[in-house]
């Protein structure tokens, strides 16, 4: 269960989000929010990224007073993931596998389940905004995390894949992890029906049935 | 036009001087802090007028100059470089001309400091009748201008070139971890820059590896150091950069402070490893086994306590040249009292305590 007390995040006198309480049960939860409503930045703060002001408690682990702990429980894919030229995807995946202490087993697996093994050896530089996706939604699915935050994990990406990506997300919320995802596109029945939605609206949210 | 210039200047011209304070700090140190107040006219006026009668030493100068151009014309290209300054292709659509002056007026006023003391050198020179000198630093100095705005107009409108020139890029065998990818980033995309920031201090710490002689006091070491620890400041700006633009994704990681400090601290203990081996010959004279080492202690202390004052949120970018010159000054007073040591574990711990506290409530900002 997430919890977030007192959220505030602002830029001087700019506020760009303000959750007084929101209390999220285990499950998968459709982020849904207009442009610039403020669901990255939702995202991004429960991911432990930037910074705010108040409480967020994910299965009685406190992000501001236990952030390694809650760190092992968390794990985010950004909408527009940006990593460093000269590294090769393996390299990126070796660093978060050491930093999750995920088995060998488990790597060749997901990165066999991505299809993405054949670009892994080149450096990411060399990616197409596709490619990028793929590795970036890959190392979010590295490690036991209990809590997975997906921003827009449906754009750029082909059809296939989708399902693909879907049918990992329903594998991994039976083993009990809990899914965020973020996404301007309604999702369709036959691919994926999320347990309930949040609607960031005028900087505040809303828990909502689906 | 006016328009143009401004934007000029603020995109290319304040953060040249804003990545190049501490540079700038240790030239300025050199040029007007070393002699007393009283000599110090004194001072330039000797020294403009060994330049001006001296053809090596008007030479020397002029390399100096040379490399300090490379250097502004090496910031400038890398900037324009980066897809945040896509938008200067728009001065692609200018005639040729216009967009030529724009970056010869860019390479001017990045030669500014460099400038304002060649005014020093013609009112000297016009007092004491060297013209010809005059004319080769007016004509040398130009040419530097019009070589870098032809660079960069260059480079500008040919983009769908294959550059013919390239540097042999270091591939680290290791960039699995924090360390590896830090480390790949300054000796693969930094190279050029590392290149220039050891020539300077690799050249500083030669000079004074060939005076030293046994019995000589460390100090002059330390200081020593302190100086060439400056030529690699601008490193940081950039490592913190890269560290904002592409591993901001990083912090969602269960990293802990103590390991990110660890790899800051290895970082910059490795960046001076040339130097090291340098002086390693210079053990013995001025210099002991252990006083050798604690100069990767010091380097790592000094430039991780620069590292974590960008972590401060909200900062004023404008603020860290004051930041450099006094942590700069700090430093100085206490190498020269024989306090490297504590210099050097006190830094180390401020910078860890400023790392713990500041690292999850920075957030980067478009400066």
């Amino acid at each position: 269960m997430l919890q977030l007390t007192h959220i505030k995040k602002a830029y001087g006198s700019r506020i760009i989000l303000h959750v007084p309480q929101l209390t999220i049960p285990d499950g998968a939860y459709w982020i849904k929010g207009n442009n610039g409503s403020g669901k990255t930045t939702l995202l991004k703060i429960v991911a432990g990224i930037n910074p705010f002001e108040g409480t967020i408690i994910l299965n009685n682990t406190d992000l501001t007073k236990s952030p390694m702990a809650y760190r092992q429980q968390v794990s985010f894919a950004e909408a527009e993931p940006v990593f460093p030229d000269f590294v090769t995807g393996w390299d990126l995946i070796r660093f978060v596998q050491h930093t999750r202490n995920e088995k060998e087993e488990s790597i060749q697996s997901l990165v066999d389940y991505f299809g993405v093994r054949s670009f892994l050896d080149y450096t990411v530089g060399t990616y197409s905004s596709g490619m990028n996706k793929k590795l970036s939604l890959l190392l979010a699915f590295i490690g036991n995390t209990k809590l997975i935050l997906l921003d827009e994990p449906l754009i750029t990406l082909e059809d296939v894949f989708l399902s693909l990506l879907f049918s990992l997300i329903k594998e991994r919320q039976a083993r009990g992890t809990s899914f965020l995802v973020s996404t301007h596109q309604p999702f369709r029945e036959d691919q994926y029906i999320p347990d309930g939605k949040i609607v960031v609206k005028n900087q505040t949210t809303q828990f909502v049935g689906l | 036009m006016k328009a143009i210039f401004h934007l000029m200047i603020k995109a290319l011209v304040m953060p040249f001087y804003k990545n190049h304070a501490g540079l700038l700090v240790f030239v300025f140190f050199i040029m007007f802090g070393v002699v007393e107040s009283t000599q110090i006219i004194f001072y330039h006026q000797s020294l403009i007028l060994g330049m001006l009668t001296s053809g090596i030493f008007l030479l020397i100068v002029l390399v100096l100059w040379l490399l300090y151009q490379l250097k502004s014309l090496h910031f400038l290209l890398k900037t324009c470089s980066e897809d945040s300054y896509l938008f200067l292709h728009h001065l692609a659509e200018l005639p040729s001309i216009r967009s030529f002056f724009c970056f010869f007026t860019v390479s001017f006023l990045t030669f500014l400091p460099v400038f304002f003391y060649t005014i020093a050198i013609y009112v000297v020179g016009i007092q004491n009748e060297f013209f010809e000198s005059m004319a080769i630093v007016f004509v040398f100095q130009f040419a530097l201008w019009l070589m870098s705005a032809w660079v960069l107009n260059h480079l500008l409108r040919n983009q769908h070139i294959k550059a013919r020139i390239n540097l042999p890029s270091l591939t680290l065998p290791y960039q699995r971890t924090q360390l590896g990818i830090y480390a790949g980033y300054l000796f693969k995309e930094e190279k050029s820059a590392i290149i220039l920031s050891k020539l300077f201090s690799l050249t500083l710490i030669y000079i004074i590896k060939e005076t030293l002689e046994s019995g000589d006091d460390f100090r002059i070491i330390g200081i020593t150091w302190l100086f060439a620890l400056l030529s690699h400041t601008f490193l940081i700006n950039k490592l913190k950069s890269f560290e904002d633009q592409t591993l901001s994704w990083t912090r969602s990681l269960p990293i802990s402070n103590i390991k990110t400090f660890t790899t800051y601290f290895f970082l910059y203990a490795m960046l001076m490893i040339p130097e090291l081996v340098l002086l390693t010959g210079s053990v013995g004279q001025g210099l002991s086994f252990l006083q050798l080492l604690l100069l990767p202690v010091f380097s790592s202390a000094f430039l991780i306590t620069i590292h974590s004052y960008l972590f401060k949120p909200n900062r004023d970018p404008d603020k860290f040249v004051t930041y450099l010159f006094w942590l700069f000054m700090i430093c100085f007073m206490l190498v020269l009292s024989k306090m490297i040591w504590l210099v050097a574990a006190s830094l180390l711990v401020i910078s860890f305590l400023l790392i713990r506290k500041r690292f999850y409530v920075y957030e980067p900002t478009d400066d």
